[in-house]
Protein backbone atom coordinates (compact mmCIF):
# COMPACT_ATOMS: atom_id res chain seq x y z
CA UNK A 1 0.00 0.00 0.00
CA UNK A 2 1.25 3.36 -0.49
CA UNK A 3 2.21 5.82 1.82
CA UNK A 4 -0.50 8.56 1.37
CA UNK A 5 -2.83 5.69 1.87
CA UNK A 6 -1.34 4.64 5.12
CA UNK A 7 -1.27 8.40 6.10
CA UNK A 8 -4.60 9.74 5.46
CA UNK A 9 -5.94 6.68 6.36
CA UNK A 10 -4.10 6.63 9.57
CA UNK A 11 -5.71 10.14 9.95
CA UNK A 12 -9.07 9.09 9.18
CA UNK A 13 -9.28 6.44 12.05
CA UNK A 14 -7.33 8.40 14.45
CA UNK A 15 -10.14 10.98 13.84
CA UNK A 16 -13.29 8.16 14.22
CA UNK A 17 -11.48 7.12 17.72
CA UNK A 18 -10.90 10.20 18.65
CA UNK A 19 -14.37 11.61 18.69
CA UNK A 20 -15.48 8.42 19.96
CA UNK A 21 -13.48 8.50 23.12
CA UNK A 22 -14.92 12.35 23.44
CA UNK A 23 -18.27 10.92 23.15
CA UNK A 24 -17.50 8.24 26.16
CA UNK A 25 -16.05 10.91 27.99
CA UNK A 26 -19.25 13.30 27.70
CA UNK A 27 -21.27 10.21 28.98
CA UNK A 28 -19.47 9.15 31.58
CA UNK A 29 -20.44 9.97 35.11
CA UNK A 30 -17.93 12.24 37.34
CA UNK A 31 -18.14 11.12 41.03
CA UNK A 32 -14.58 13.16 41.76
CA UNK A 33 -14.29 15.91 43.21
CA UNK A 34 -15.62 19.55 42.89
CA UNK A 35 -13.31 21.95 40.56
CA UNK A 36 -10.15 23.28 43.18
CA UNK A 37 -10.69 27.21 42.66
CA UNK A 38 -8.90 28.70 45.75
CA UNK A 39 -6.39 27.54 48.38
CA UNK A 40 -7.56 28.33 52.10
CA UNK A 41 -4.21 28.68 52.43
CA UNK A 42 -2.49 31.19 50.25
CA UNK A 43 1.18 30.09 51.94
CA UNK A 44 0.81 26.79 50.98
CA UNK A 45 -1.18 27.63 47.24
CA UNK A 46 1.80 26.74 45.17
CA UNK A 47 1.93 23.22 46.65
CA UNK A 48 -1.59 22.40 46.88
CA UNK A 49 -1.49 23.45 42.19
CA UNK A 50 1.30 20.68 42.12
CA UNK A 51 -1.16 18.05 43.59
CA UNK A 52 -3.83 18.75 42.05
CA UNK A 53 -1.55 19.10 38.53
CA UNK A 54 -0.82 15.95 39.11
CA UNK A 55 -4.43 14.58 39.70
CA UNK A 56 -2.66 14.17 43.94
CA UNK A 57 -5.93 15.79 45.81
CA UNK A 58 -6.26 13.20 47.98
CA UNK A 59 -2.50 13.05 48.77
CA UNK A 60 -2.25 16.90 48.91
CA UNK A 61 -5.30 16.85 51.58
CA UNK A 62 -3.15 14.14 53.30
CA UNK A 63 0.01 16.18 53.11
CA UNK A 64 -1.81 19.49 54.36
CA UNK A 65 -3.97 17.18 57.10
CA UNK A 66 0.31 16.32 58.22
CA UNK A 67 1.13 19.71 58.15
CA UNK A 68 -2.06 20.50 60.45
CA UNK A 69 -0.20 18.06 62.97
CA UNK A 70 3.14 19.85 62.87
CA UNK A 71 1.41 22.95 63.30
CA UNK A 72 -0.74 21.60 66.50
CA UNK A 73 2.57 20.16 68.11
CA UNK A 74 4.36 23.10 67.91
CA UNK A 75 4.75 24.97 71.12
CA UNK A 76 5.87 28.18 69.43
CA UNK A 77 2.55 28.21 67.91
CA UNK A 78 0.46 28.25 71.19
CA UNK A 79 0.91 31.47 70.96
CA UNK A 80 2.00 32.46 74.78
CA UNK A 81 1.82 36.33 74.95
CA UNK A 82 -2.30 36.31 75.39
CA UNK A 83 -4.25 34.78 78.40
CA UNK A 84 -3.62 30.79 78.43
CA UNK A 85 -6.81 29.27 79.52
CA UNK A 86 -5.39 26.07 80.00
CA UNK A 87 -3.58 26.55 82.17
CA UNK A 88 -5.21 28.70 84.18
CA UNK A 89 -3.28 31.83 83.38
CA UNK A 90 -4.73 35.29 82.74
CA UNK A 91 -1.61 37.24 83.32
CA UNK A 92 0.85 38.18 80.72
CA UNK A 93 3.34 35.85 79.82
CA UNK A 94 6.77 36.12 81.09
CA UNK A 95 10.16 34.73 81.18
CA UNK A 96 9.88 33.01 84.14
CA UNK A 97 6.25 31.23 82.47
CA UNK A 98 8.59 30.26 79.75
CA UNK A 99 11.27 28.94 81.76
CA UNK A 100 8.58 26.92 83.43
CA UNK A 101 7.22 25.72 80.38
CA UNK A 102 10.09 24.86 78.61
CA UNK A 103 10.56 22.15 81.74
CA UNK A 104 6.59 21.58 81.71
CA UNK A 105 7.62 20.04 78.10
CA UNK A 106 10.52 18.36 79.13
CA UNK A 107 9.26 16.17 81.67
CA UNK A 108 6.03 15.53 79.42
CA UNK A 109 8.16 14.35 76.84
CA UNK A 110 10.49 12.29 79.21
CA UNK A 111 7.04 10.83 79.93
CA UNK A 112 6.42 9.88 76.19
CA UNK A 113 4.95 12.22 74.20
CA UNK A 114 7.63 13.01 71.49
CA UNK A 115 5.24 13.90 68.95
CA UNK A 116 4.62 17.41 70.61
CA UNK A 117 1.00 17.30 71.50
CA UNK A 118 1.63 19.94 74.30
CA UNK A 119 -1.66 19.60 75.51
CA UNK A 120 -2.48 15.75 76.19
CA UNK A 121 -2.18 16.20 79.39
CA UNK A 122 -5.18 18.82 79.41
CA UNK A 123 -7.52 17.69 76.94
CA UNK A 124 -10.88 18.64 77.71
CA UNK A 125 -10.17 20.22 81.29
CA UNK A 126 -10.98 24.06 79.97
CA UNK A 127 -14.19 24.88 81.15
CA UNK A 128 -16.94 26.49 78.78
CA UNK A 129 -16.19 29.71 80.87
CA UNK A 130 -12.85 29.51 80.12
CA UNK A 131 -11.36 32.51 77.91
CA UNK A 132 -11.18 31.08 74.13
CA UNK A 133 -7.25 30.54 73.62
CA UNK A 134 -5.69 32.68 70.83
CA UNK A 135 -2.90 29.79 70.38
CA UNK A 136 -3.00 28.25 67.23
CA UNK A 137 -4.31 30.62 65.58
CA UNK A 138 -4.15 28.59 61.48
CA UNK A 139 -5.56 25.35 62.86
CA UNK A 140 -9.07 26.23 61.45
CA UNK A 141 -7.29 27.33 58.47
CA UNK A 142 -5.18 23.93 58.30
CA UNK A 143 -8.60 21.87 58.62
CA UNK A 144 -10.25 23.93 55.64
CA UNK A 145 -7.15 23.59 53.10
CA UNK A 146 -7.23 19.82 53.63
CA UNK A 147 -11.45 19.94 53.07
CA UNK A 148 -10.82 22.06 49.87
CA UNK A 149 -8.78 19.77 48.72
CA UNK A 150 -10.42 16.67 49.70
CA UNK A 151 -14.13 17.39 50.72
CA UNK A 152 -14.89 14.10 51.88
CA UNK A 153 -11.58 14.06 54.58
CA UNK A 154 -14.04 13.80 57.27
CA UNK A 155 -11.24 13.38 60.04
CA UNK A 156 -9.50 16.59 59.23
CA UNK A 157 -12.83 18.12 60.33
CA UNK A 158 -13.78 16.40 62.98
CA UNK A 159 -9.82 16.44 64.72
CA UNK A 160 -9.70 20.26 63.78
CA UNK A 161 -13.08 21.25 65.52
CA UNK A 162 -12.74 19.21 68.29
CA UNK A 163 -9.14 20.75 68.90
CA UNK A 164 -10.54 24.05 68.75
CA UNK A 165 -14.10 23.53 70.71
CA UNK A 166 -12.80 21.55 73.56
CA UNK A 167 -8.95 21.91 73.56
CA UNK A 168 -8.76 26.05 72.56
CA UNK A 169 -12.20 26.93 73.49
CA UNK A 170 -13.08 28.27 70.30
CA UNK A 171 -16.58 27.27 69.84
CA UNK A 172 -17.43 29.69 66.75
CA UNK A 173 -14.22 28.70 65.13
CA UNK A 174 -14.92 24.64 65.35
CA UNK A 175 -18.78 25.55 63.96
CA UNK A 176 -17.05 27.49 61.06
CA UNK A 177 -14.83 24.26 60.58
CA UNK A 178 -17.69 21.78 60.84
CA UNK A 179 -19.92 23.94 58.02
CA UNK A 180 -17.41 24.03 55.66
CA UNK A 181 -17.28 20.04 56.13
CA UNK A 182 -21.01 19.74 55.73
CA UNK A 183 -20.99 22.20 52.87
CA UNK A 184 -18.12 19.40 51.10
CA UNK A 185 -20.61 16.39 52.48
CA UNK A 186 -23.59 16.77 53.21
CA UNK A 187 -24.81 13.36 54.19
CA UNK A 188 -21.96 12.44 56.60
CA UNK A 189 -23.84 13.13 59.83
CA UNK A 190 -21.22 12.57 62.58
CA UNK A 191 -20.57 16.49 61.62
CA UNK A 192 -23.86 17.72 62.97
CA UNK A 193 -23.20 15.40 66.14
CA UNK A 194 -19.72 17.45 66.81
CA UNK A 195 -22.04 20.55 66.29
CA UNK A 196 -24.59 19.77 69.46
CA UNK A 197 -21.39 18.46 71.24
CA UNK A 198 -20.04 22.09 70.85
CA UNK A 199 -23.83 23.69 71.55
CA UNK A 200 -24.31 21.79 74.18
CA UNK A 201 -20.27 22.48 75.57
CA UNK A 202 -21.47 26.38 75.13
CA UNK A 203 -24.59 25.77 77.60
CA UNK A 204 -22.78 23.80 79.94
CA UNK A 205 -24.32 20.71 79.81
CA UNK A 206 -21.74 18.38 80.67
CA UNK A 207 -23.97 15.72 80.00
CA UNK A 208 -25.35 16.51 77.04
CA UNK A 209 -21.77 16.96 76.53
CA UNK A 210 -20.87 13.27 77.15
CA UNK A 211 -23.36 11.47 76.14
CA UNK A 212 -22.89 13.06 72.68
CA UNK A 213 -19.20 12.32 72.62
CA UNK A 214 -19.97 8.68 73.97
CA UNK A 215 -21.84 8.36 70.50
CA UNK A 216 -19.28 10.13 68.47
CA UNK A 217 -16.78 7.24 70.40
CA UNK A 218 -18.36 4.48 68.68
CA UNK A 219 -17.43 5.85 65.44
CA UNK A 220 -14.17 3.95 64.29
CA UNK A 221 -13.52 7.47 62.46
CA UNK A 222 -13.26 9.25 65.81
CA UNK A 223 -9.93 10.72 66.63
CA UNK A 224 -8.27 9.49 69.56
CA UNK A 225 -8.09 13.25 70.78
CA UNK A 226 -11.69 13.14 70.76
CA UNK A 227 -11.84 9.66 73.02
CA UNK A 228 -9.03 11.67 74.98
CA UNK A 229 -10.87 14.77 75.89
CA UNK A 230 -14.09 12.40 76.70
CA UNK A 231 -11.50 10.38 79.19
CA UNK A 232 -10.61 13.40 81.01
CA UNK A 233 -14.30 15.23 81.39
CA UNK A 234 -15.00 11.28 82.82
CA UNK A 235 -12.08 12.11 85.18
CA UNK A 236 -13.23 15.37 86.26
CA UNK A 237 -16.61 14.42 86.95
CA UNK A 238 -14.95 11.36 89.28
CA UNK A 239 -16.11 8.57 86.82
CA UNK A 240 -13.03 6.67 86.66
CA UNK A 241 -14.22 3.29 85.12
CA UNK A 242 -15.15 4.97 82.24
CA UNK A 243 -12.40 6.98 81.82
CA UNK A 244 -10.29 3.90 82.38
CA UNK A 245 -12.09 1.91 79.98
CA UNK A 246 -11.80 4.88 77.50
CA UNK A 247 -8.20 4.73 78.11
CA UNK A 248 -7.89 1.13 77.37
CA UNK A 249 -9.66 1.66 74.00
CA UNK A 250 -6.81 4.42 73.28
CA UNK A 251 -4.17 1.99 74.13
CA UNK A 252 -4.61 0.41 70.12
CA UNK A 253 -4.31 4.06 69.05
CA UNK A 254 -2.49 4.23 66.07
CA UNK A 255 -1.25 7.71 67.12
CA UNK A 256 1.26 6.82 69.43
CA UNK A 257 1.66 9.58 71.54
CA UNK A 258 -2.40 8.78 72.62
CA UNK A 259 -1.43 5.18 73.12
CA UNK A 260 1.53 6.45 75.47
CA UNK A 261 -0.60 9.02 77.56
CA UNK A 262 -3.24 6.36 77.84
CA UNK A 263 -0.66 3.97 79.06
CA UNK A 264 0.50 6.60 81.82
CA UNK A 265 -2.85 7.56 82.64
CA UNK A 266 -3.61 3.69 83.48
CA UNK A 267 -1.07 3.44 86.02
CA UNK A 268 -1.99 6.82 87.44
CA UNK A 269 -5.91 5.25 87.86
CA UNK A 270 -4.12 2.15 89.11
CA UNK A 271 -5.33 -0.17 86.22
CA UNK A 272 -2.07 -1.53 85.20
CA UNK A 273 1.46 -1.26 86.66
CA UNK A 274 4.31 0.07 84.93
CA UNK B 1 0.71 -11.07 14.51
CA UNK B 2 4.06 -13.11 15.09
CA UNK B 3 5.68 -9.91 14.06
CA UNK B 4 3.99 -7.72 16.50
CA UNK B 5 4.67 -10.16 19.02
CA UNK B 6 8.19 -10.16 18.38
CA UNK B 7 9.12 -6.67 18.48
CA UNK B 8 6.96 -6.43 21.74
CA UNK B 9 8.80 -9.17 23.37
CA UNK B 10 12.09 -7.85 22.28
CA UNK B 11 10.92 -3.98 23.99
CA UNK B 12 10.12 -5.25 26.90
CA UNK B 13 13.67 -6.88 27.28
CA UNK B 14 15.60 -3.77 26.06
CA UNK B 15 13.55 -1.98 28.62
CA UNK B 16 14.50 -4.19 31.47
CA UNK B 17 18.27 -4.10 30.12
CA UNK B 18 18.09 0.25 30.54
CA UNK B 19 19.63 0.90 33.73
CA UNK B 20 17.43 4.12 33.26
CA UNK B 21 14.15 2.11 33.63
CA UNK B 22 15.74 0.17 36.67
CA UNK B 23 17.20 3.36 38.45
CA UNK B 24 13.31 5.15 38.30
CA UNK B 25 12.10 1.48 39.48
CA UNK B 26 14.38 1.02 42.39
CA UNK B 27 13.69 4.82 43.77
CA UNK B 28 9.83 3.77 43.18
CA UNK B 29 10.20 1.12 45.64
CA UNK B 30 12.41 3.04 47.84
CA UNK B 31 9.97 5.60 47.85
CA UNK B 32 7.00 3.13 48.50
CA UNK B 33 9.18 1.91 52.06
CA UNK B 34 9.57 5.60 52.54
CA UNK B 35 5.62 5.57 52.66
CA UNK B 36 5.82 4.51 56.04
CA UNK B 37 7.91 7.89 57.42
CA UNK B 38 4.66 9.62 55.73
CA UNK B 39 2.48 7.56 57.54
CA UNK B 40 4.06 7.70 60.90
CA UNK B 41 3.38 11.52 61.10
CA UNK B 42 -0.13 11.33 60.23
CA UNK B 43 -0.64 10.11 63.42
CA UNK B 44 -4.28 7.71 63.45
CA UNK B 45 -4.34 8.38 59.54
CA UNK B 46 -1.48 6.62 59.25
CA UNK B 47 -3.22 3.98 57.28
CA UNK B 48 -4.54 6.38 54.51
CA UNK B 49 -1.42 8.17 54.43
CA UNK B 50 0.55 5.08 53.54
CA UNK B 51 -2.80 4.15 50.69
CA UNK B 52 -2.60 7.05 49.02
CA UNK B 53 1.04 7.50 49.07
CA UNK B 54 1.67 4.43 47.60
CA UNK B 55 -0.83 5.25 44.78
CA UNK B 56 0.57 8.15 43.69
CA UNK B 57 4.01 6.83 43.90
CA UNK B 58 4.01 3.80 41.97
CA UNK B 59 1.30 5.89 39.00
CA UNK B 60 4.09 8.68 38.94
CA UNK B 61 7.24 6.28 38.78
CA UNK B 62 5.09 4.38 36.75
CA UNK B 63 4.35 7.52 34.54
CA UNK B 64 8.34 8.86 34.69
CA UNK B 65 9.10 4.95 33.04
CA UNK B 66 6.54 5.59 30.68
CA UNK B 67 7.50 9.14 29.58
CA UNK B 68 11.54 7.94 29.76
CA UNK B 69 10.97 5.07 27.92
CA UNK B 70 8.32 6.32 24.96
CA UNK B 71 10.29 9.03 24.35
CA UNK B 72 13.48 7.27 23.40
CA UNK B 73 11.52 4.03 21.77
CA UNK B 74 11.62 4.98 18.52
CA UNK B 75 14.21 8.07 17.86
CA UNK B 76 16.85 6.22 19.60
CA UNK B 77 16.43 3.67 17.14
CA UNK B 78 16.50 5.95 14.42
CA UNK B 79 19.69 8.04 15.55
CA UNK B 80 21.45 4.76 15.95
CA UNK B 81 20.42 3.38 12.40
CA UNK B 82 19.41 0.22 13.63
CA UNK B 83 15.71 0.81 12.77
CA UNK B 84 17.14 -0.24 9.11
CA UNK B 85 17.42 -3.40 10.33
CA UNK B 86 13.83 -4.01 10.89
CA UNK B 87 12.37 -2.17 7.98
CA UNK B 88 14.13 -3.55 5.22
CA UNK B 89 12.18 -6.75 6.38
CA UNK B 90 8.34 -7.08 5.05
CA UNK B 91 6.83 -5.24 8.31
CA UNK B 92 4.33 -3.01 8.09
CA UNK B 93 5.34 0.21 9.87
CA UNK B 94 1.83 0.33 11.89
CA UNK B 95 2.61 -3.36 13.44
CA UNK B 96 6.31 -1.77 14.38
CA UNK B 97 4.70 1.17 16.11
CA UNK B 98 2.09 -1.29 17.96
CA UNK B 99 4.90 -3.47 18.51
CA UNK B 100 6.68 -0.69 20.26
CA UNK B 101 4.23 0.22 22.09
CA UNK B 102 3.04 -2.91 23.52
CA UNK B 103 6.30 -3.90 24.72
CA UNK B 104 6.66 -0.60 26.66
CA UNK B 105 3.36 -0.49 28.12
CA UNK B 106 4.16 -4.43 29.50
CA UNK B 107 7.87 -2.72 30.97
CA UNK B 108 5.59 -0.26 32.81
CA UNK B 109 2.71 -2.24 33.87
CA UNK B 110 5.14 -4.86 35.49
CA UNK B 111 7.25 -1.97 37.10
CA UNK B 112 3.86 -0.42 38.62
CA UNK B 113 2.59 -4.65 39.56
CA UNK B 114 6.06 -4.74 41.83
CA UNK B 115 5.62 -1.67 43.56
CA UNK B 116 1.83 -2.26 44.28
CA UNK B 117 3.30 -5.74 45.99
CA UNK B 118 5.44 -4.00 47.75
CA UNK B 119 2.64 -1.32 48.71
CA UNK B 120 0.03 -3.75 49.98
CA UNK B 121 2.30 -5.94 51.87
CA UNK B 122 3.11 -2.72 53.67
CA UNK B 123 -0.67 -1.82 53.97
CA UNK B 124 -1.57 -5.48 55.12
CA UNK B 125 1.47 -5.37 57.76
CA UNK B 126 0.07 -1.79 59.05
CA UNK B 127 -3.80 -3.57 59.87
CA UNK B 128 -5.19 -2.43 56.46
CA UNK B 129 -9.11 -3.51 55.70
CA UNK B 130 -9.29 -4.02 52.14
CA UNK B 131 -11.31 -1.50 50.22
CA UNK B 132 -13.19 -2.93 46.78
CA UNK B 133 -12.74 0.54 45.65
CA UNK B 134 -9.06 0.27 45.50
CA UNK B 135 -9.00 -2.40 43.67
CA UNK B 136 -11.06 -0.56 41.51
CA UNK B 137 -8.57 2.08 41.22
CA UNK B 138 -5.73 0.15 40.40
CA UNK B 139 -6.12 -0.96 36.61
CA UNK B 140 -7.52 2.95 36.09
CA UNK B 141 -3.84 4.04 37.72
CA UNK B 142 -2.08 1.32 34.89
CA UNK B 143 -4.68 3.31 32.12
CA UNK B 144 -3.77 6.13 32.70
CA UNK B 145 -0.18 5.32 32.54
CA UNK B 146 -1.49 3.31 28.94
CA UNK B 147 -2.87 6.44 28.02
CA UNK B 148 0.41 8.84 28.60
CA UNK B 149 2.59 5.90 27.05
CA UNK B 150 0.44 5.73 23.98
CA UNK B 151 0.74 9.76 23.76
CA UNK B 152 4.33 9.94 24.45
CA UNK B 153 5.12 8.37 21.85
CA UNK B 154 3.04 10.29 19.49
CA UNK B 155 4.87 13.35 20.84
CA UNK B 156 8.29 11.99 20.29
CA UNK B 157 7.10 10.58 16.74
CA UNK B 158 5.72 14.50 16.10
CA UNK B 159 8.31 16.63 17.75
CA UNK B 160 11.48 14.36 16.80
CA UNK B 161 13.20 15.84 19.91
CA UNK B 162 13.76 13.61 23.30
CA UNK B 163 13.46 16.93 25.92
CA UNK B 164 10.62 19.08 23.74
CA UNK B 165 8.59 15.62 23.54
CA UNK B 166 9.09 14.85 26.85
CA UNK B 167 7.87 18.06 28.10
CA UNK B 168 5.16 18.16 26.10
CA UNK B 169 4.12 15.22 27.34
CA UNK B 170 4.57 16.17 30.92
CA UNK B 171 2.68 19.29 29.97
CA UNK B 172 -1.02 17.00 28.59
CA UNK B 173 -0.41 14.81 31.49
CA UNK B 174 -1.02 17.96 34.04
CA UNK B 175 -3.68 19.56 32.05
CA UNK B 176 -5.45 16.53 31.42
CA UNK B 177 -5.81 16.69 35.18
CA UNK B 178 -6.73 20.25 35.19
CA UNK B 179 -9.76 19.24 33.28
CA UNK B 180 -12.61 20.02 35.70
CA UNK B 181 -10.75 23.16 36.64
CA UNK B 182 -10.69 24.25 32.74
CA UNK B 183 -14.44 23.84 32.39
CA UNK B 184 -15.00 25.46 35.06
CA UNK B 185 -13.24 28.33 34.13
CA UNK B 186 -14.89 28.48 30.96
CA UNK B 187 -18.17 28.25 32.23
CA UNK B 188 -17.13 32.06 34.86
CA UNK B 189 -16.20 33.36 31.81
CA UNK B 190 -18.90 32.90 29.83
CA UNK B 191 -19.76 33.02 26.26
CA UNK B 192 -16.89 31.54 24.00
CA UNK B 193 -14.76 30.50 26.45
CA UNK B 194 -17.57 27.95 27.05
CA UNK B 195 -16.94 26.06 24.02
CA UNK B 196 -13.35 27.12 23.81
CA UNK B 197 -12.79 24.95 26.81
CA UNK B 198 -14.97 22.11 25.46
CA UNK B 199 -13.09 21.59 22.38
CA UNK B 200 -9.66 22.19 24.79
CA UNK B 201 -10.72 19.77 27.21
CA UNK B 202 -11.81 17.03 24.62
CA UNK B 203 -8.39 17.37 22.75
CA UNK B 204 -6.37 16.69 26.33
CA UNK B 205 -6.65 13.10 27.64
CA UNK B 206 -9.43 13.14 30.32
CA UNK B 207 -7.38 12.31 33.15
CA UNK B 208 -9.91 13.31 35.72
CA UNK B 209 -12.50 10.64 34.13
CA UNK B 210 -9.50 7.79 34.98
CA UNK B 211 -8.25 9.48 38.31
CA UNK B 212 -9.94 7.10 40.54
CA UNK B 213 -7.38 7.34 43.48
CA UNK B 214 -9.26 10.32 43.84
CA UNK B 215 -12.85 8.86 43.99
CA UNK B 216 -12.58 6.57 46.31
CA UNK B 217 -14.63 7.82 49.25
CA UNK B 218 -16.95 8.66 47.02
CA UNK B 219 -20.47 6.88 46.32
CA UNK B 220 -20.72 7.19 42.24
CA UNK B 221 -17.44 5.30 42.04
CA UNK B 222 -18.58 2.17 40.94
CA UNK B 223 -18.26 -0.30 37.72
CA UNK B 224 -19.87 1.97 35.45
CA UNK B 225 -17.15 4.74 35.96
CA UNK B 226 -14.57 2.06 35.60
CA UNK B 227 -16.25 0.99 32.25
CA UNK B 228 -16.53 4.17 30.95
CA UNK B 229 -12.78 4.52 31.93
CA UNK B 230 -11.68 1.40 30.05
CA UNK B 231 -13.43 2.26 27.07
CA UNK B 232 -12.34 5.56 26.95
CA UNK B 233 -8.59 4.65 27.60
CA UNK B 234 -8.76 2.22 24.82
CA UNK B 235 -9.85 4.21 22.08
CA UNK B 236 -8.09 7.26 23.35
CA UNK B 237 -4.68 4.99 23.02
CA UNK B 238 -6.00 3.70 19.35
CA UNK B 239 -6.23 7.06 18.21
CA UNK B 240 -2.80 8.00 19.22
CA UNK B 241 -1.55 4.98 17.50
CA UNK B 242 -3.30 5.49 14.56
CA UNK B 243 -1.60 8.96 14.34
CA UNK B 244 1.77 7.66 15.57
CA UNK B 245 1.31 5.53 12.90
CA UNK B 246 -0.01 7.76 10.27
CA UNK B 247 3.24 10.27 11.22
CA UNK B 248 5.90 7.36 11.24
CA UNK B 249 4.33 6.22 7.71
CA UNK B 250 5.60 8.95 6.39
CA UNK B 251 9.38 8.96 7.86
CA UNK B 252 11.77 8.91 5.07
CA UNK B 253 15.07 7.01 5.86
Amino acid sequence: MSKPFHFWGGLMVAGVLWGTAVWVSSEAARPGMPPYTKSAMPTFAVQDAAMVLNGARRFGADLAFIQLMQYYGSPEHSDPQVSYPLRKKTHRYSRSDHHKDREDSQSHNEEGHESGHLHLGSEGTADATDQPSAGFPLLGDFALRAGTLDPRFHFAYLFASGALAFNLNRGDDAVQVLEHGIRGDPTYWRYRMYLGAISYRKNQETEKVVATLEEAMKDPDCPSMIKNILAHIHIKKGNLKRAAEIYVDLLESRDPSYSTHAENQLVKLGVIRK
Amino acid sequence: MRSLLAIARYTFLQQFRNRLYLVVVLFGLLMMGATLLFGALAGDQEVRVILDLGLVTAELFGLATAVFGAVTLVLEEMESKTIYLILTRPLPRPVYVVGRFAGLFIAVAVSIILMEILHFGLLYFKGWTPDPAVWMALPMMGLKVMVMTALTLLCSLTFTSVPTATVFSILLWVLGHFGNEIRFMGEKAGGAAVTLAAVFCAILPDMTLLNARDMLDYPGFNGSVLGHGFLYAGLYTLACLALSSALFSRKEF
